[in-house]
C-alpha cells in the first residue's frame, strides 16, 4: 500500500527513480529540474537511498557518464532541460544507437533564444528524431509512474530503447499535488533489480562496443532500432495494464475524452490538456460537440490509436506548444499523417501554436482555439499557416 | 592465426546476438603486404637483449630460443634496425622473397 | 608464435606508429581485467570498426568531448558491480586531453574516480588529417598552422598539478621501461591518475618512420620532452635533459620544421628551459 505525500512534479520524479531502484545518477543543474537532483542528493546522503550520484560537470558529460555506466551494466538516471538538453545532443544519439535502457527525465523549458527559465516543448521536441521513448506526464503522480514504467519498458529485451519523461517546467515541476507513492517493496517486486540483457563492459566477455560503422551494416543496425521503437508501442500498453492491476492507476498511450462523437477534437500534450479538459467539459455542457484526444507517448507516436480516435472527427485542433518555425507544429504534422492513415480525409484540420517561452493556457486560449477553428471551418478557410493563438497584437500591452 | 583472432572466433559462435553496434571478430588486417623490404635479423650477431620487442609497434617481434619476426604483419617501419644496439637487423627488398609470409 | 597479445598485430595504423607502441605497453601492463575508452582519434583505430576490433579487452569507442565523463561512469558502475579490480583506461590523444576534452577531464579528477588517463601527445588532431591542436609545437607545420604555430604548447602538466591526481607522470616512447613503470604505478591508485606521453608521429611530423624512437629520444634529451611524475604530492624528474643543443637535429629531423626560423628556435628552448627550471623548483618543494 502505498503512502500519500504532498509532492511536486521534481520530488514525484526523484521518488520515482528511487522507487525505480536505480543505481547509478549523473546529473547536472539547471532551472528547473535542480529539485529532482537535489532530492535525489538528499535522499542518498540521509542513506535512506544506496544509490551513486556522480556531480559531473557539464549536461555533456552527465550523459556521457551515464552511457558509460549503462554500457557497463548498471540501472541509470538523468535528467534536464532546454539549454542543457541541447549540450548532451551529441550522446542522446549515442544513447539510443546503442540501445541502452536509459530514462531521462525532462523539465520543459524553451530553447533559447529568446532566454527563458519557463515552460514550453520546443527542448524535448529537439529530441523527437533522436530514437528515445517519449511520454509526456500531465500531473505528478503521472511523472512519478511514468519513470516506472519508462523503466520497464526501456529494459525489455524487445525494446531496449532509452526514454524520456516530460514534465512541463514549472506548471507541473513546481505544482505540489497528492501523489500515492509507491510502497518501497511493492515498487521493487514491480521493477525487478537490473538484468543487462544487452551490452555490457566485461573482461571475461569482451567486445567493442560503438566503433565506426560502415556504410554496408549501417542501415539494418538502424532498422533494428526502429523495430525496438515500433515494439515500444506494445510492451507499453502491457506495463500499463499491469501497472493498474497492481498500483490501481491506469494509463494509455493516448488519453480520449469525449471523442466518439465530437465533431470538432482538440489534440495536445502535457498540463495544458488539463485545462483543456475543464474547457472541452464546459462546452459539452453549452452542446458543443467537442472532444479532447491527448497524446502521452510522444514516441513511438500512437498514429493507429490517433486515427481511431480521430476518424469521425468533422475539424481537428492541434495545438503545438513549440515554435516550429519553417513548418507546422510537430505534434500537427503527426496528427495530419494519422489522420490520413486512419482514412479520414475530410476532416478540416488546423495547426496552432501557444503556450510559448512559459505563457501560461488560460481556459481563454482553449476557447479562441475553438472559435478560430469553428469560424475558419464557417469560411472555409484551410490552415495555410499555424496559428500563434496567443500572441498579442502590435500595439498591445506587453503584461 | 594470432591466438587473439583464434580465441574470439570462439567466442563469437558462443555468445548470443546482441543489439547495435558491437564487435566481437579481432581486426586481423595481413599489413605484412605492406612492406617493400623486410627485416632480417643476423642471429650470430643477436644478444636476445630485446630492445627491438620492446619499440616494435606491432608487436611482431617474439623472444623463444631466438628471435622471431611474424612477417605475415611485420609493415618494414624499420624501428627494430634502428634501435638495435647490435647493428643485427638489416633490411631486405621483399623481392628477394618469394611470398610475404616466408619466415 | 605463443604469446598472447592483448592488442591484434594487424591492424591498420601507420607505420612506425607511436600510439599503438602505447598501446600495446598500456595493455601488457595492465592486463586482462582492464576496460579501454578510445575517442574518435588514431586510438579509435585500434577500436576498429565494421564489425571488427583490435583489442582484447573490452572497449567503447566514445565521443571526443567526454572520454573521461564516460570513464567516471565506467569507474562507478564497476564499483556497483563489485569489479573495482579492474582498471579503467582512458586511451586519448592530445586533441581530446588538452583541448575538447579538457573540461571532462578536469572533472573526473577532481571528483576522484579510480581510472587510468592516457594521453598519447602526437602534437596535433592527427586522425583528421593533422589540423593543429593546443599540444602542437611553437613553430610546427600543420594543416591549420601552414606558416608554423604562433602559440606555444599548453602546459598540461604543470596546469593538473594541483588537481587531485593520485599519480601524475609524463613519459615518452623514448624510453619504454620507464614508460611501463609509470603505467603500473598508476594501475596500483585508488584514485584518478594521468600519463601524458610522447607519441612523434612520423606520418605528421615527417620523418622516415624508423627514426620514430630517434625524435622522442632527441626530444628528451634536448629537454623538449620533460620527463618527471608526481606521487604522494612530491615531485621527481625521472630523466634529465643532457644536450640543449640537441634540439638543433630534433628540428632538423622533422619535414614539419622545414621552415622554422631561427629566432622561433630560439624561443622554444628558451621556453623548455624555463619549464624546467620550474620542473627543478617544483621538485625542491617536500610537498605540493
Amino acid at each position: 500500500m502505498g503512502k500519500i505525500m504532498a509532492l511536486d512534479g521534481n520530488a514525484a520524479i526523484a521518488h520515482g527513480v528511487m522507487r525505480s531502484q536505480v543505481q547509478l545518477v549523473a546529473a547536472y543543474p539547471i532551472t528547473p529540474q535542480t529539485p529532482i537532483v537535489e532530492t535525489i542528493s538528499s535522499l542518498i546522503d540521509k542513506g535512506q537511498y544506496n544509490a551513486t550520484y556522480i556531480n559531473v560537470e557539464s549536461e555533456h558529460s552527465a550523459l556521457s557518464a551515464v552511457v558509460g555506466a549503462a554500457s557497463t551494466g548498471v540501472r541509470t538516471f538523468t535528467a534536464s532541460a532546454s539549454h542543457g538538453l541541447a549540450l548532451m545532443h551529441e550522446m542522446t544519439g549515442v544513447a539510443s544507437g546503442s540501445r541502452l535502457p536509459i530514462v531521462m527525465a525532462i523539465v520543459n523549458r524553451a530553447m533559447p533564444s529568446p532566454m527563458s527559465l519557463w515552460c514550453d516543448h520546443s527542448d524535448i521536441m529537439t529530441q523527437r528524431d533522436q530514437g528515445w521513448i517519449q511520454l509526456f506526464a500531465k500531473s505528478p503522480q503521472e511523472a512519478l509512474d511514468f519513470v516506472m514504467i519508462a523503466y520497464k519498458t526501456s529494459e525489455h529485451e524487445d525494446v531496449l530503447t532509452p526514454s524520456m519523461v516530460s514534465i512541463d517546467g514549472f506548471f507541473l515541476s513546481h505544482l505540489t499535488e497528492p501523489v500515492d507513492v509507491p510502497d518501497i517493496e511493492e515498487s521493487g517486486r514491480y521493477i525487478g533489480p537490473f538484468v543487462p540483457n544487452n551490452f555490457t563492459l566485461d573482461p571475461d566477455n569482451p567486445y567493442a562496443i560503438n566503433n565506426l560503422t560502415s556504410p554496408g551494416i549501417f542501415t539494418e543496425i538502424k532498422y533494428a532500432q526502429k523495430l525496438g521503437m515500433d515494439n515500444a508501442a506494445g510492451v507499453l500498453d502491457q506495463n500499463f495494464a499491469e501497472f493498474a492491476t497492481i498500483f490501481g492507476r491506469s494509463y494509455g498511450r493516448v488519453e480520449e475524452y469525449e471523442t466518439a462523437d465530437a465533431e470538432t477534437i482538440l489534440v495536445c500534450m502535457g498540463s495544458m490538456s488539463g485545462t483543456a479538459l475543464h474547457v472541452v467539459r464546459g462546452l459539452r455542457a453549452a452542446g458543443k460537440k467537442v472532444g479532447l484526444l491527448r497524446v502521452v507517448s510522444f514516441r513511438p507516436f500512437p498514429k493507429k490509436l490517433v486515427a481511431n480516435a480521430l476518424k469521425n472527427a468533422k475539424n481537428v485542433a492541434v495545438i503545438d506548444r513549440a515554435p516550429n518555425i519553417g513548418s507546422f507544429g510537430a505534434l500537427y504534422e503527426e496528427v495530419l499523417a494519422s489522420l490520413k492513415l486512419g482514412g479520414n480525409h475530410a476532416a478540416a484540420a488546423y495547426s496552432f501554436v501557444a503556450g510559448l517561452g512559459g505563457r501560461d493556457i488560460w481556459e481563454e486560449t482553449i476557447e479562441n482555439v475553438f472559435a478560430v477553428t469553428e469560424d475558419n471551418v464557417k469560411k472555409g478557410i484551410p490552415c495555410e499557416e499555424p496559428i500563434w493563438v496567443d500572441c498579442k497584437e502590435e500595439g498591445e500591452d506587453s503584461e | 592465426m594470432q591466438k587473439l583472432v583464434e580465441e574470439r572466433m570462439k567466442k563469437l559462435q558462443s555468445m548470443r546476438k546482441l543489439k547495435g553496434p558491437y564487435s566481437v571478430k579481432i581486426s586481423d588486417v595481413k599489413t605484412g603486404t605492406w612492406r617493400r623490404e623486410r627485416p632480417v635479423i643476423d642471429l650470430e650477431k643477436c644478444i636476445k637483449c630485446a630492445i627491438c620487442i620492446e619499440y616494435c609497434p606491432c608487436g611482431v617481434i617474439e623472444k623463444d630460443e631466438i628471435v622471431g619476426i611474424d612477417y605475415t604483419y611485420c609493415k618494414g617501419c624499420g624501428i627494430c634496425a634502428e634501435e638495435c644496439p647490435k647493428k643485427a637487423i638489416t633490411f631486405v627488398p621483399e623481392s628477394n622473397f618469394k611470398t610475404k609470409e616466408d619466415v | 608464435m605463443s604469446r598472447l597479445d592483448l592488442v591484434s598485430k594487424g591492424m591498420t595504423t601507420c607505420e612506425g606508429c607511436p600510439m599503438e607502441m602505447i598501446a600495446r605497453a598500456a595493455v601488457s601492463t595492465l592486463g586482462k581485467d582492464t576496460v579501454t575508452m578510445t575517442p574518435p582519434s588514431c586510438s579509435a583505430i585500434l577500436t576498429g570498426g565494421g564489425d571488427e576490433t583490435g583489442w582484447g579487452i573490452p572497449s567503447v569507442q566514445t565521443v571526443l568531448m567526454s572520454l573521461p565523463a564516460y570513464a567516471s561512469g565506467v569507474a562507478e558502475a564497476l564499483k556497483i558491480q563489485g569489479k573495482e579490480h579492474v582498471h579503467v583506461m582512458g586511451f586519448a590523444g592530445d586533441g581530446g586531453t588538452f583541448d575538447i576534452g579538457l573540461q571532462a577531464l578536469s572533472g573526473a579528477i577532481e571528483r576522484g574516480h579510480k581510472a587510468i588517463f592516457i594521453c598519447y601527445n602526437n602534437e596535433a588532431y592527427m586522425n583528421t588529417g593533422n589540423q593543429r591542436s593546443s599540444a602542437t609545437m611553437q613553430g610546427a607545420w600543420t594543416k591549420t598552422t601552414p606558416t608554423g604555430k604562433r602559440e606555444a604548447s599548453k602546459n598540461i602538466d604543470f596546469m593538473l598539478l594541483h588537481q587531485p591526481l593520485s599519480y601524475q607522470a609524463t613519459a615518452s616512447i623514448a624510453n619504454m621501461r620507464d614508460m611501463k613503470k609509470k603505467i603500473a604505478k598508476a594501475a596500483a591508485q585508488d584514485g584518478p591518475s594521468f600519463l601524458h606521453i610522447h607519441a612523434p608521429c612520423n606520418t605528421g611530423w615527417k620523418f622516415p618512420s624508423n627514426k620514430t624512437v630517434t625524435v622522442a629520444k632527441l626530444a628528451v634529451t634536448a629537454g623538449l620532452w620533460l620527463q618527471w611524475e608526481k606521487e604522494n604530492g612530491k615531485v621527481k624528474i625521472t630523466q634529465r635533459p643532457t644536450d640543449w643543443d640537441a634540439a638543433q637535429e630534433y628540428f632538423k629531423l622533422q619535414g614539419r620544421f622545414a621552415r622554422i626560423t631561427e629566432e622561433v628556435i630560439d624561443e622554444v628552448i628558451a621556453q623548455a628551459k624555463q619549464r624546467y627550471e620550474t620542473l627543478l623548483k617544483l621538485e625542491e618543494l617536500p610537498c605540493l
